[in-house]
């Protein structure tokens, strides 16, 4: 269906595609003026027509380094070129060649779909018609044309998403930033989404940078990823190379949440010497070994011997989970919650 | 892209919704509505009671000697909408929506004032219109109608509407938009909008309202609706929110600084 959309350029983009990255960032830090230090020296490079995951927990920086790269966060310091522009010198060129689907749906709820499309286009410098031509092709895109005339108050929250991205695409920008896509949807529709923005890619050729909080989507749709966590890039490649780095299969032993605090570490003695790494994440104890099946039964007569059986126990391939948890000695899970504790 | 094409295109959304929004319209025609009734109704008598007794009052008609302070009520409580328009805006994610267009600031901003302002202009006529039913007739005619809509209008949008859209912009919250709307009523009861000044009785109020800047725009549409033009008085005015908008200007620029992070 987007083979279909007019991609004559908007008035003030960019007609060639610039040799080189498509986002450069350089020793970036931002502290706002509470003093909250947000990000503390990211540096990572975007190839063109690359999609690339900036993953983390709430907290940890995507928002705000999303943020410096959409020219609505100003950089503390560091550098950041987006398609060869630096966001901080130039940002209404920036603007020109970007679109940018916020994490909170960033739609007039007055406006009917159709009008908020058409009113976002003329404002990238769209003509009248050819707005008016792409918002129909949008809103057929992203099946809501049934809905098109209705106001966007009376939309639910992934048709809000999804106009949302529609106007992100109304200039077919070269360089899409996608915040936290998917928050907050069910799912269906989230699969929905990942579909779409596939498509997307396919057919537009954009470079899309996106951050996630969910591991799952970033393995799906990222060529490479960074892990972020508080403020900084502990782990950056495709997802695949992230997750063969962590050996073979592991297995989890759960201690479930009626177990005492002490026992996941005394498990971890137990087995010292009898795998390659051992990890405690709350109630669990990942057991890193080569051949997972052979190993079960010494591991488990090495638990019964000190007492700590595990409630159960399962073998697993390695998740970009488990990558996470190598680089920051937590479960994701366990870092949101240490944020929501926080806030 | 220039300043003015977006302007418009943000000045042109607000009008097609305005409609969407009866809750807007009725809030600022309704009080001052009410208020010209019931002050109408109430001091029908005054005129004649203060010329009785030996004093002097500019016309015979109360609902005429009103008439500029409704208008001017009406204009000043319509634009007060701008700032909640702009918190509402920020709160459902589309102010960041502009700002990421390639869209300045200052676009954004005198698209919702031009937006509210053209809104209060007809909102003003439509008082002015109800006038005229109760024999409150302009002795400057139509044009004077007009040019004082139009001092009413502009005062509004460079005073109290600038004024509330940056509170807007600085504390991004309703609450404190409308939590300064009180002072503007007492802006426009400081003035000699319902009563002239021979006969308000405390010196202090009088000085008051010799210091209020609203009181030069009270003035300058009292001339326009009972004598003429007088050139000193419209001067006057133009002056006040010449002022206004420079100070307003600055002040937003200063602001303008709160709304990236």
């Amino acid at each position: 269906m987007w083979a279909v959309v007019d991609a004559s350029p908007p008035p003030g983009s960019a007609t060639a595609d610039a040799p080189g990255d498509a986002i450069v960032v350089e020793d970036l830090r931002k502290t706002y003026p509470s003093g909250t230090e947000a990000v503390k020296g990211v540096s990572f490079r975007v190839t063109r027509g690359e999609i690339y995951g900036i993953v983390g927990p709430n907290g940890a920086g995507k928002s705000t380094t999303i943020g410096v790269l959409g020219t609505l966060v100003k950089p503390t310091s560091g550098r950041a070129l987006v398609d060869g522009v630096d966001v901080a010198r130039d940002p209404m060129t920036v603007r020109k060649r970007i679109g940018f689907a916020m994490q909170e749906a960033g739609v007039d709820d007055l406006a009917t779909g159709r009008e908020f499309l058409i009113l976002q286009g003329r404002l990238y410098g769209l003509s009248k018609d050819l707005a008016g031509k792409r918002a129909d092709q949008l809103l057929r895109l992203f099946e809501l044309e049934a809905a098109g005339d209705q106001r966007i108050k009376a939309y639910s929250g992934g048709m809000k998403r999804r106009i949302d991205l529609a106007a992100a695409l109304i200039h077919l920008p070269k360089i899409l930033f996608l915040d936290e896509p998917t928050e907050g949807l069910d799912p269906r529709s989230r699969q929905a989404l990942w579909a779409t923005l596939k498509r997307l890619r396919e057919r537009l050729h954009a470079t899309v940078l996106l951050s996630t909080h969910y591991m799952e989507e970033a393995d799906r749709l990222c060529d490479r990823i960074a892990i972020i966590d508080q403020g900084r890039i502990v782990a950056e490649d495709t997802p695949a190379k992230l997750k063969a780095g962590m050996g073979g299969q592991s297995i989890v032993l759960d201690y479930g949440s009626a177990t005492d605090a002490t026992t996941p570490l005394r498990a971890e003695r137990a087995l010292a010497g009898l795998a390659q790494r051992i990890q405690r994440s709350g109630t669990e104890v990942v057991v890193y070994v080569a051949e997972p099946a052979e190993a079960t039964p010494r591991i488990l007569k090495a638990l019964d011997k000190a007492g700590v059986p595990p409630a159960s126990l399962r073998i697993q391939h390695p998740t970009l989970d488990d990558v996470y948890l190598k680089y920051t000695g937590r479960k994701l899970e366990q870092a949101e919650e240490k944020t929501a504790v926080k806030a | 892209m220039s300043l003015w094409r977006p302007t418009w295109l943000l000045t042109r959304r607000a009008l097609i919704q305005f409609p969407r929004l009866p809750a807007v319209l009725a809030f600022s025609l309704v009080p001052p509505l009410i208020q010209f009734l019931l002050f109408g109704a109430i001091f029908e008598n005054l005129p004649d009671q203060i010329t009785r007794a030996g004093g002097s009052f500019p016309t015979q008609n109360y609902y005429e000697y009103i008439a500029p302070a409704i208008v001017f009520f009406v204009c000043v409580l319509g634009i007060a909408n701008a700032g909640v328009a702009l918190v509402n805006d920020y709160q459902n994610g589309y102010f960041n929506k502009i700002l990421l267009a390639p869209v300045s600031m200052w676009a954004i901003l005198l698209g919702r004032l031009i937006s509210d302002g053209l809104r209060i202009y007809v909102q003003g006529a439509f008082m002015l219109g109800l006038a005229l039913l109760f024999k409150a007739e302009p002795a400057t005619g139509l044009p004077g109608a007009l040019l004082m809509l139009a001092i009413a209008s502009l005062f509004a949008i460079f005073s109290v509407g600038i004024i509330v859209a940056n509170v807007a912009l600085k504390t991004k919250d309703a609450q404190a938009v409308q939590a300064i709307f009180p002072l503007f009523f007492i802006l426009i009861f400081l003035t000699t909008a319902f009563m002239p000044e021979q006969s308000i009785g405390s010196e202090l109020v009088r000085n008051i309202i010799k210091g209020n800047p609203a009181e030069y725009i009270v003035r300058a549409m009292h001339s326009l609706m009972f004598t003429g033009y007088d050139a000193q008085d419209i001067g006057m005015a133009f002056a006040v929110i010449g002022g206004f908008a420079v100070v307003g200007i600055l002040l937003t620029r200063f602001n303008y600084r709160s709304v990236y992070k």
